[in-house]
Parts: C-alpha cells; structure tokens; sequence
C-alpha cells in the first residue's frame, strides 16, 4: 500500500478497481430491491392476516355473547314452568293434607314420630295393616270413574307381596330391613316433589321429603315390561321410604331424576327393601 | 438513467475523488473506504431524486458518502479487533509543515467534515450547512474550534 500514501489530500485519487466496480452495479440485478419488496410484501400478509383474525375473534365472541344470551331466559321461565306444573300435579292427587300443601314443619314431625321400627311388619301385619288402608282410602278417595280404575288394579296387585313374603323364610323380611334402615336415616334430601305419584290402595306417593331410607322400585308398564336396566340395584331404580303415617306408608320414586319418561298408561310400581325382598306394589295409572 | 444530464457511468467517473477523499478522510482507511465508496454509489444507482443541477448532485453525493462513513463507523468500528494489524490498510500522511492534510486527520470529525468542505471542497458555510444538516451558526462556531485544534497540532498557540 506504498502506493496509497499522500502527502496532502488533494493527491488522493480513486483506485480504478473502485470505478469499475462502481459501474458494475449498473449490469448486475441488487437483490436489496426484493428484500425490500418481499418484506412489503410480507407487512402487507402480515397485516391482512391480522385483521382477518381480529375479525373471527370478535365473530366468535358476539356469537358465543348472543347465544348465552339467549339461553338464559328459557332456562328461567322453564324452571317457574316445571314447578308450578310439578305442584299442580301434586295438589290434584295428594288425597291427605299431608302431602305437598302441608308444612315442612309438620312433615318433619310425621317422620319424626314414624320411627324406622316401623317397616318391622311381619308379613302377617302389613297385610293387616294393608287392608286397613286400603278400605280407609277407599273411604276417603273420591269416587271418580278413574280413581276407580286405579283402586282396582291396586287390589288385586296386593295381593303379590302377600305372596312373596310368605315363601321366603319369615326371619329375613323382619331381621334385615330393620339393619338397613337405621343405617340411613341420616340421609337427607332437600324439598322435593316426586314427578310420579303413587297413589296405590295401600301406599300414596307424592310426598315432601325430609328424612328419608333408600329403597328400590322396579316399574313396569301395562304390557308388564320392566322400566330401566334390569339390575335392581341400578341408581335407576333407587326410591325412598319416607315413613308412616296414619297406618299409611310413604313411598316415592323420583322418576324425573333416573331419566325415565311416562307415557299415558298403568305402570305397576314394586318396592324393595335393599335386600332385595319386595316390600310392597301397586298400579298406577300415569296421565 | 440521467443524473443532472449526466449518466450513470458520467457521474461516478466525475465525483470518483471527491466521494474517495471524503471516505479517506471520514475513515482513514481503505478498506472501509471502499465500502463506503461502494455504498454510495449503489445508493446513487437505486436513487429516484430529480437532480436541479450538478451541484445539487454532488452535495447529495457528499451528505450521501458522510452518512454511509458514520453508519460505518457505527457498525463496525465498535466491534474492530485491537489486535487487527492495520498498517497496511491504515491512511496516514506525512509532516509536511506545506500542507496540513496531516494535521487533519488528527482532527475529531465534527472538525474534520467542516474544514475539509469548506477548504478542500471551497463550499461556503451556508452551504456546508445544507449539506451536513447543520445550523449555520454551528458550523461556523464548528470551524473556528476546528481551526484553533488544528493550530494546536501543528504547535501554534491557541488564541
């Protein structure tokens, strides 16, 4: 580079190498123009693409606003609805005061008072006790076309767990419900109105709960196919014995809740003990 | 392609030296200078400025070769290896008590840019004002500094 030393700046010339490269510029393409157009290109992707998914997002989340929106209301009005239903039913086939327009303060009192021993009946007993009830219902039952038609079913289905009972062994019906039972009392459930009431010669249904023992309930329709899984101990199945009152035992099978939906008809309703031995049945005639 | 009636090849053959000069006196060194040399006229060739006249192309030409020097000096300059043996690249003059180009380069280049336009290149103040983007005051209050460190180096006595 002794050839690069000045001694005043004016000396200083440009290098030919300098020059023709210089002017090489003019023949060769400058890759920096695409650079420049490809990242417009990309900006202007980039921005496209930004404001189309603004766009989905606000879509998705008017859409997603207005559809709650919309639900809300009907769930309301169907809960008002499915309650006044659900009472008016009830008022209409409760046959005692006990039943739905009765104080939860009172209905307390009732299970209160009906001790779990109670459900000890020999066999003999409750089908004293049955057709006591039984004509005691028939006095007080209002003497419709319909009620009519329900009484007679009923009557002649009572006498199936007089059966029953009377092949098994007779220790087993007294010893075991009365195990059960005192197991689980305890359970409780809040207010609630069972969506099927049954209203059988010996047993009446429909019935605020407030302590309640776990039995189970296989229904049958008038063709005599049973409801529901064929397990009896299916979750299905599971009703409640709520108690006795006024030599009248109480039982209630919230069909509502296992899923099951009635057509217009008789359905025979059979309570068992948890073990497995039929406490009780009756028909029902379903509207 | 024509740059103020002149063409592409026409300008880079005139304002070679001057773009050289100025990278040599900006950087002090001929490697970097050629890149900035180089970059200058590639901005030069992708340019779309209307140029009024001859003059209005060569002081884009200088503002141009200045900004490519400090954006060099910028990128690389932080980064170059004190170990780099630079002697051979490196621009140095001789003492030479005719002529200060030597005592020039000494100068910071806020000094160095002024006095070099204004008594190299014979622009005036306002001028270099324009070109570097400077108030003329600046400039001015700029050259008298320049002028007084530049007698410093050369062992006069600063007034």
């Amino acid at each position: 580079m002794s050839s690069n030393k000045f001694t005043k700046i004016d000396e200083i010339k440009t290098p030919n190498k300098w020059i023709n490269n210089a002017l090489n510029i003019q023949k060769q393409p400058i890759a920096t123009n695409d650079n420049d157009d490809s990242k417009i290109n990309t900006f202007g992707l980039f921005r496209i693409s930004f404001a189309l998914s603004l766009t989905l997002v606000c879509v998705v989340s008017l859409s997603l606003f207005f559809m709650f929106k919309d639900i809300d209301k009907p769930i309301q009005i169907e809960n008002i609805e499915t309650f006044e239903s659900t009472k008016n039913t009830v008022d209409n086939t409760s046959n005692t005061e006990s039943t739905y327009n009765q104080d939860i303060t009172s209905t307390e009192k009732a299970t209160d008072k009906n001790t779990f021993e109670s459900i000890n009946i020999e066999p003999t007993e409750r089908e004293s006790k049955e057709t006591q009830t039984s004509s005691t219902e028939k006095e007080t039952t209002p003497t419709s076309s319909q009620e009519k038609e329900e009484t007679q079913p009923s009557t002649s289905s009572t006498l199936k767990p007089t059966q029953k009972p009377t092949q098994k062994p007779t220790q087993k019906p007294t010893q075991k419900p009365t195990q059960k039972p005192t197991q689980k009392p305890t359970e409780t459930r809040p207010n609630e109105v069972s969506s099927v009431v049954f209203n059988g010669s010996h047993y009446v249904g429909g019935y605020t709960s407030v302590t309640s023992v776990d039995v189970f309930c296989k229904i049958y329709n008038s063709s005599g196919v049973l409801l529901g899984s064929g397990n009896l101990f299916d979750e299905q199945h599971r009703a409640v014995y709520l108690g006795e009152t006024n030599n009248t035992e109480y039982y209630t099978y919230y069909a509502s809740d296992k899923g099951l939906k009635f057509t217009q008809g008789y359905y025979t309703f059979v309570f068992y003990d948890p073990n497995g031995y039929e406490i009780c049945r009756g028909t029902k005639y379903v509207s | 392609m024509r740059f103020a009636g002149l063409t592409y090849e026409q300008t880079v053959k005139k304002y070679s030296d001057t773009v050289t000069k100025i990278c040599i006196v900006r950087l002090q060194n001929w490697a970097d200078a050629e890149d900035c040399y180089q970059n200058t006229f590639v901005a030069l060739f992708q340019n779309s400025t209307q140029f009024e006249s001859e003059e209005h192309l060569k002081a884009w030409l200088i503002r141009v070769c200045i900004n490519e020097c400090n954006d060099y000096l910028k990128k690389y300059r932080k980064s170059l290896s004190l170990d780099r043996d630079v002697k051979d690249i490196a621009f140095t003059l001789d003492e030479d008590k005719s002529d200060l180009s030597w005592a020039l380069l000494q100068l910071k280049s806020k000094y160095r840019d002024i006095i070099y336009l204004h008594y190299y290149e014979g622009y005036k103040l306002e001028e270099i004002a324009d070109i570097l983007g400077l108030k003329l005051n600046t400039v001015k209050s700029l050259l008298k500094r320049g002028k007084d460190k530049l007698k410093f180096i050369c062992g006069g006595e600063v007034l």
